[in-house]
């Protein structure tokens, strides 16, 4: 395993003002959980390195901010993104209603090439709150069938204050993406190049 | 001729006094970062003019320019060993290079009998920095909040006061259920926003201070709908409240409120009211839909980055493919407030109220003084690398101390460019 290809996965981070993007990253990037985030502004960037079969995957995570008035930055900061992770707040409704724009928000300024079979996931967050829960499970389930009835979108409830399901979410969305690289690049030959070393008639240039 | 002009030879003092503070002072932020191969090498300065002050006559100015702004004019603080300076360790003390003097200079200008203050003359002045104690008045001045007449200013002020209180009586303490559908999510935004700005203050915990800032917010939202609040916002509030409570409170980023009448407050969230929408007056296209201002300022940005450093510029560009927007939109939506400590804004204000729409203007060379200011190790980072640093810059660190050479090279970049609007699209 000398050639290990590197592999990049852009993800991007939506929804609602307050539902805990930016908690949800540092929890998952650096394990921990603040009350004292600033609200973001246009986006923040963390990374992290991971494994999955075997291969070195990094993961450039982009916090984008809440509020619509930001949206116009969109396109500098959702092309070429790999994964979507859309976030709601289940104590508030309204960011669970929002969620469809934000993916057809994200969809539209992304414009990725397969729209219908882009890599998303659903998190509802703050289930440490689950007595001032006012969007029940079942709602979202029935949202991500009706989505994609074929292959319902993934989602999972989180706590980025206490660390439920944040590991799980991002790894899933992860290897989802991984999944949805490798499909498409079977489908363009072009993009499958053996790096192995083996078959390798000169190290020319790139062109 | 720009060396004669007072503005001019009264930055050159400051900056040669600084020069000469710098050598005795160390940086903790530049010693942190000095393992990074030094951002501010040494290696070029000597194209250095002598003083910015003759930069027009320079013969830089025709030719491949140096990067005069990538380098700081003092020694560069890293060789020096960090050590406490003795200057730190005796408070606060005379902010600026001329020290008491200059208290002195803002008295006269200020409290002497005359009827009113020379406007110009307080511009010239406060560019260099305005002493705590004259802050609140020369702030409000400034901005023409109050105005220059002496004998007026009280009636002005309780006049500006009433109003507020009224605006508030129309506006704020009312029934929710005669709140629009747009203002109550105006007021759900603010709310969310409140408890999370400047969370690392201790003032901006305080109850009533909160509740002050969700009052200005909502109402300055209330009244320009073609913006409404948009996030940041919150954040040029803060300014103003610790500046005008600073009249009040020796430290008051560390008040409690112990000792401060309700009725000190309130005065102190109308001025600061009245304040921010002077400020904001003329950036509002900053935050509009679409928020063009915003996109003008890092396209200008990203146009003087490409005239003074090209080989930054292809770097992080064409080579890493990072895009300005992507690290500068918050610089400008924020006017540096997320990039810099508190104190070191409250400095950089007083300089750009002093400026021709410093807030739009000079805010831009100040953004692009500073990137270049990291340049040589700019250069070296990927784009992941590139990317964080940018996000988190060690600007994070600085103090006013380390505020006052950023201006210089920012007004070295404004002489040198300021003028050459084929090169720079201005509004």
């Amino acid at each position: 395993m000398a050639h290990r290809k590197k592999v990049l996965l852009k993800v991007i981070i939506l929804g609602d003002s307050g539902v805990g993007k930016t908690s949800l990253m540092n929890q998952y990037v650096n394990q921990k959980f603040s009350n004292q985030y600033k609200a973001t502004i246009g986006a923040d960037f963390l990374t992290k390195e991971i494994t999955i079969d075997e291969k070195l995957v990094t993961m450039q995570i982009w916090d984008t901010a809440g509020q619509e008035r930001f949206q116009s930055l969109g396109v500098a900061f959702y092309r070429g993104a790999d994964a979507c992770v859309l976030v709601y707040d289940i104590t508030n409704p309204i960011s669970f209603e929002k969620l469809d724009s934000w993916r057809d928000e994200f969809l539209a300024q992304a414009g990725p090439r397969d729209p219908e079979n882009f890599p998303f996931i659903v998190l509802g967050n703050k289930v440490d709150q689950e007595n001032e829960r006012r969007v029940p499970t079942q709602k979202i389930e029935l949202w991500c069938k009706a989505k994609n009835a074929q292959q319902p979108m993934s989602f999972f409830e989180t706590s980025a204050k206490e660390a439920t399901g944040v590991e799980e979410a991002f790894q899933t969305i992860a290897k989802i993406a991984l999944q949805k690289g490798q499909d498409d690049d079977i489908f363009v030959p072009a993009a499958t190049i053996d790096l192995s070393g083996a078959a390798t008639k000169s190290s020319g240039g790139c062109c | 001729m720009n060396e004669t002009s007072p503005k001019a030879s009264m930055f050159k003092n400051a900056l040669h006094k600084l020069s000469k503070k710098e050598k005795e002072k160390p940086s903790h932020f530049l010693a942190s970062s000095a393992s990074t191969g030094g951002f501010f090498g040494r290696k070029k300065t000597a194209t250095h003019p002598p003083f910015p002050g003759s930069v027009k006559a320079s013969p830089f100015c025709n030719a491949q320019l140096p990067p005069v702004w990538a380098t700081p004019p003092p020694i560069p603080k890293s060789s020096i060993p960090a050590t406490k300076s003795p200057a730190k360790d005796a408070g606060p003390g005379p902010r600026n290079a001329a020290g008491n003097l200059r208290s002195e200079q803002f008295a006269a200008l200020i409290k002497n009998d005359k009827e009113s203050v020379d406007l110009e003359k307080l511009r010239e002045l406060s560019w260099g920095g305005v002493p705590v104690e004259f802050r609140p008045l020369v702030w409000k001045l400034l901005l023409s909040y109050v105005p220059p007449n002496k004998d007026r200013r009280e009636a002005v002020l309780v006049r500006k006061r009433t109003e507020y209180q009224d605006l508030l009586g129309q506006y704020y303490y009312i029934p929710d259920t005669d709140r629009g559908m747009k203002e109550q999510e105006t007021l759900h935004q603010i709310l969310i926003d409140i408890p999370r700005t400047n969370p690392d203050i201790k003032l901006f915990q305080h109850p009533s201070i909160q509740k002050s800032m969700e009052r200005v917010l909502y109402i300055w939202a209330i009244r320009h709908p073609a913006s409404g609040y948009v996030q940041g916002i919150n954040d040029l509030l803060t300014p103003f409240i610790t500046v005008f409570l600073s009249s009040f409170v020796e430290n008051p980023e560390n008040s409690d409120l112990a000792g401060i009448a309700e009725e000190t407050i309130k005065e102190i969230e109308a001025d600061s009211y009245w304040c921010l929408t002077k400020l904001l007056d003329d950036i509002q296209d900053h935050y509009t839909f679409s928020q063009p201002g915003l996109q003008r300022m890092v396209q200008r940005m990203e146009d003087l980055v490409r005239r003074c450093d090209a080989d930054l510029y292809s770097h992080i560009v064409e080579k890493e493919q990072v895009q300005f927007v992507q690290f500068a939109f918050r610089w400008m939506n924020c006017l540096l407030m997320r990039e810099c400590p508190l104190q070191s804004i409250i400095r950089l204000w007083d300089t750009y109220l002093c400026e021709d729409n410093g807030f739009e203007n000079f805010h831009i060379y100040v953004c692009a003084a500073i990137l270049m200011t990291f340049g040589d190790a700019l250069k070296e980072m990927e784009f992941q690398d590139l990317v964080l640093f940018l996000q988190s810059l060690p600007t994070k660190e600085w103090e006013e101390e380390d505020i006052e050479p950023l201006l210089s090279r920012a007004y070295i970049l404004q002489t040198y460019f300021a003028d050459a609007p084929n090169h720079i699209p201005q509004k």
